[in-house]
């Protein structure tokens, strides 16, 4: 079952969040871009995934900074050796578990 | 003559298909730690579109159409204090700016069909994005389906399972599996980091001013994110600049 104001609410979410998505592909050409700007875009990831880890990640496990900061620096250890996500994935678990009463 | 030329079409056209689908699966391949990362951040979506007495379909279509984690969480908190639909969207168009800049990025180093552009455009998002944008070759339209058809397929089915199943879930591992998706943040990061030490840098200017903003309160959730980027990405520009010139 799908009531109508819930339908309006998500189509409307979804044209104001899919118009800035799609803009960007039909108004732009890579080979146009001059390098400057590349390398300032190039930038954008490094600066979006810092800003999305600080101060998120303390809330990774929601209400346990502690269990949170243990998993992540589990992750971390596991991904200066080894650059396999799904191995930090598994360690960050049983760290933040390990810290999780209950 | 004719049927010589006809077997070179295809050939083309074989080696074509066979290029494409390498691309799409390697899309798909790189689009798993995302799979993965999302799924329980999704299950709690659909804890949350249950708790707040949404149906089955509407916490489906939601994730479906939508696909934006903040942005639907933030919204059905708002749908269940009785909130008008109209501010739930301006709040949501927000929040969601920022694939603006996402956008531009992904689409700066994509070549291929501008006709799928659409659909490719549809699947970006944070994580998409990250992956896509911090790979060392360019990357075609296919490669970008495979990544983002996986992205969503983890969202979405992440979505139902949290609402049919979410209550058998210990709650302790409920609660554990919340970090995953800062371990995928910091699983595409580091390696960059690895490379290069200016990636640290960037990064963490970023962090620290995003954390500054929300401290402060003095913007909404999505524009504290968007200036943190912008201001972090001009700050480095502006160093590197100086120190060319010296």
């Amino acid at each position: 079952m799908i009531r109508p104001e819930i339908l309006l609410l998500v189509l409307g979410m979804t044209l104001v969040t899919y118009l800035p998505r799609l803009i960007p592909f039909v108004f732009l050409k890579a080979d146009r871009i001059p390098e400057r700007w590349r390398s300032l875009l190039g930038h954008i990831p490094h600066a979006a995934l810092g800003a999305l880890l600080i101060p998120g990640c303390i809330n990774g496990v929601a209400g346990n900074p502690v269990a949170s900061v243990a998993g992540i620096a589990a992750a971390g250890l596991v991904l200066w050796f080894k650059p396999n996500i799904l191995l930090a994935m598994v360690a960050a678990v049983v760290a933040a578990l390990s810290f999780i009463e209950g | 003559m004719r049927v010589s030329g006809q077997s070179r079409k295809e050939r083309t056209l074989a080696q074509r298909v066979r290029h494409h689908r390498g691309a799409l699966f390697t899309g798909v391949a790189e689009g798993l730690p995302i799979f993965v990362g999302y799924f329980p951040v999704a299950v709690a979506f659909g804890l949350l579109a249950k708790s707040a007495a949404l149906s089955f379909g509407e916490a489906g279509l939601f994730s479906a159409l939508v696909f934006a984690g903040a942005s639907q969480f933030i919204a059905v908190n708002l749908l269940a204090s009785g909130v008008g639909i109209g501010s739930i969207i301006v709040t949501t168009f927000l929040i969601n700016s920022r694939h603006l800049l996402l956008s531009t990025a992904v689409a700066a180093r994509l070549h291929g069909t501008r006709r799928l552009f659409p659909m490719a455009a549809f699947g970006v998002t944070d994580e998409t994005f990250a992956i896509a944008t911090t790979r060392s070759e360019p990357y075609g339209t296919p490669y970008l389906m495979g990544l983002n058809t996986t992205a969503w397929l983890g969202w979405l089915s992440g979505t139902l399972a949290g609402f049919l199943a979410g209550g058998f879930m210990p709650s302790k591992l409920q609660a554990a599996l919340g970090i995953l998706l800062y371990v995928m943040f910091l699983g595409i990061l580091m390696p960059q980091v690895r490379k290069d030490l200016r990636v640290l840098a960037v990064a963490g200017l970023s962090g620290v001013i995003h954390w500054a903003l929300r401290a402060t309160g003095w913007l909404p959730d999505g524009w504290a994110l968007v200036c943190a980027i912008l201001v972090s990405v001009a700050l480095i520009d502006g160093l590197k600049g100086r120190s060319r010139k010296a």
